[in-house]
């Protein structure tokens, strides 16, 4: 056996259990969904193949259709850039004091440590109409306010989706801003460039791979978002796409409908992801060349 | 003789207050941050303050930080308030070891073929590894159940076990950036000496990677602990929660028409105790940081 045979058989071998379960939790699934979405199928009896009538019903049929959608692109985008901006943000000024670098960060990166429950029920007694936060307010004299109702429910999601996020960010951002050079801002100091000036031409480009990277993870995780508001309600005002489709799989067991839905989404991200490498690839500085 | 004096002075005035100007904004970024830091740790606070409030006092108009009587009967109450808490616990620690060591074990393998055995379809399936991160959830989520349902597993903890095989592929995406810091050299020498693919993943590489693996194997735990989302799906009765799920249980329970909301606040301060500990141990061990600058080109 030739030495170069031997390495792409390791190579399979070394990677099979990834390999098994990307064939069997992975691209079966996959493409069994794709199957599925064509079908009608309640779990009962054997899937009933409809040809487009799910995806023809959701466009058509569907009620809270394009206002899901909305919410979906409000909440995705609202966290975002909150939280990136944010993110950043402190990131900038958490580098600026190495001396209390840990303690900062440590500090807001607590939220993100409580567990998923944990934080629903905090924030659910946050924002309860006889909750903490109401009750701060009527001590303070002023009006309660109604959190969860259908004005505020989406900015109240958006705050905790935000304050849970932003130490995520810290931590990946942290490790890139320390990575920009002293002696060249130092370089720039001398020149007499303002700190905007060294952010925009020396920081900003240095750290663009890290932040690009967390803007697609951020889209395709805000695009997919259904927990917080599957958890703290919101009705309308919130429903979010993959919560409808949960209601839809889980609890009503149309299983073809939910699927169509969850591959709209699919194609959805799919889109989002493209058109973003496709105009933001562009602008990363990879300091290795390319 | 003059103008050099003059000269020192002047480097010694601009010196000074350019210190006091960094000192100067220093300051100010001290206390954003504080400013900031306080309002991300209100929430968490006011948890663990309202956690030994009575019920009379959490529902009363008045607000105050701290109660005036400390009820840490709230802390007895989450044990007292369901018989399965332990078997939530059992079952939640039987999940996070399961997972954990499946999980763990599976990315060093993927990551180390990857990492080291560079042949023509590496690269291309390595892509398709990244790209398995942007299929969305519910894609998969409605056949898995399905299948799993027909299989007759929906309610045992195999759906929360058995997709671990696969790894993770965040983790084999960092795993295979330290593995490739590793020089080949060392690995060669090794291959010459007699010792196989195996011996040398487990001999020279997997020591090399302790606080890669270490921060995966602590964000897993911590992941599997938190995980309400997954066991929802398939975890249906009582006996079979895990803690997440038999919490959200207590959530539903009502006393006088009201959720018991102190002592489902106790019972959440318990639940992040081991988070947060897990975290701390974590951050030792992930001080070492994971950046992606020059790494993400993959």
């Amino acid at each position: 056996m030739t030495k170069r045979k031997k390495t792409t058989l390791q190579f399979f071998a070394y990677i099979s259990p990834w390999m098994v379960g990307f064939l069997c939790f992975g691209l079966f699934p996959m493409l069994y969904s794709l199957y599925i979405s064509f079908c009608n199928y309640q779990m009962v009896g054997e899937p009933k193949w409809v040809g487009f009538q799910n995806y023809i019903d959701l466009f058509t049929k569907e009620l809270y259709f394009f206002k899901t959608f909305r919410n979906t692109f409000v909440f995705m985008g609202a966290t975002t850039i909150f939280g990136m901006s944010l993110g950043l943000l402190f990131s900038l000024l958490i580098n600026s004091v190495p001396k209390c670098r840990r303690f900062f960060q440590t500090l807001y990166y607590l939220p993100a440590v409580l567990p998923f429950i944990a934080g629903t029920m905090l924030w659910e007694s946050m924002y309860a109409k006889y909750g903490i936060l109401n009750s701060m307010l009527t001590t303070l004299g002023l009006d309660s306010i109604n959190f969860m109702g259908y004005q505020n429910a989406m900015k109240s999601l958006i705050v905790m989706a935000v304050w849970g996020g932003i130490g995520g960010k810290i931590t990946m951002f942290l490790p890139a801003v320390a990575s920009v050079p002293d002696d060249l801002l130092e370089s720039m100091d001398i020149d007499g460039a303002s700190a905007w000036t060294k952010f925009v031409h020396v920081t900003l480009p240095m750290i663009s791979p890290t932040i690009f990277y967390l803007l697609i993870m951020d889209i395709i995780g805000g695009l997919q978002a259904y927990g917080p508001m599957m958890m703290l309600g919101g009705g309308t005002a919130t429903m979010t796409a993959t919560l409808q489709i949960y209601n839809y799989a889980m609890v009503d067991h149309m299983m073809g409908y939910a699927s169509a839905y969850a591959w709209i989404v699919f194609l959805m991200v799919l889109v989002v992801t493209f058109v973003f490498f496709r105009f933001g690839g562009a602008k990363v500085y990879y300091a290795d060349g390319d | 003789m003059r103008t050099v004096i003059d000269m020192e002075n002047i480097r010694e005035k601009t010196f000074s207050s350019r210190k006091a100007r960094r000192l100067r904004k220093n300051i100010v970024f001290y206390i954003v941050l504080s400013v900031v830091g306080v309002f991300m740790l209100l929430p968490t606070f006011v948890m663990l303050t309202s956690s030994v409030k009575t019920y009379e006092e959490y529902y009363s108009l008045q607000f105050r930080f701290f109660s005036e009587v400390w009820a840490f009967d709230n802390y007895v109450r989450v044990f007292s308030s369901n018989d399965d808490l332990f078997r939530w616990l059992g079952n939640t620690l039987f999940l996070i070891l399961s997972n954990t060591v499946i999980c763990t074990v599976s990315t060093i393998f993927v990551a180390y073929g990857f990492a080291k055995f560079r042949c023509k379809v590496a690269d291309g399936v390595f892509m398709v590894l990244l790209c398995t991160m942007m299929i969305p959830w519910a894609v998969t989520m409605i056949p898995s159940y399905i299948i799993w349902a027909k299989l007759g597993l929906t309610n045992t903890f195999v759906p929360l076990v058995l997709p671990s095989i696969g790894g993770s592929a965040y983790y084999t995406f960092m795993f295979k950036q330290n593995m490739r810091g590793i020089p080949n050299e060392i690995t060669e020498a090794a291959e010459i000496d007699g010792a196989n693919s195996f011996v040398r993943l487990w001999t020279i590489i997997v020591p090399n990677c302790i606080p890669a693996i270490a921060t995966m194997v602590l964000f897993t735990a911590m992941g599997i602990w938190g995980d309400y989302l997954g066991p929802l799906i398939y975890l249906r009765t009582p006996e079979k929660f895990n803690i997440s799920l038999g919490l959200n249980m207590l959530r539903s329970q009502t006393t006088q028409g009201r959720q018991d909301t102190p002592m489902l606040l106790a019972a959440s301060v318990l639940m992040a105790i081991p988070s947060i500990a897990m975290y701390f141990v974590g951050t030792k061990v992930f001080a070492k940081g994971i950046s992606l600058q020059g790494g993400v080109k993959g």
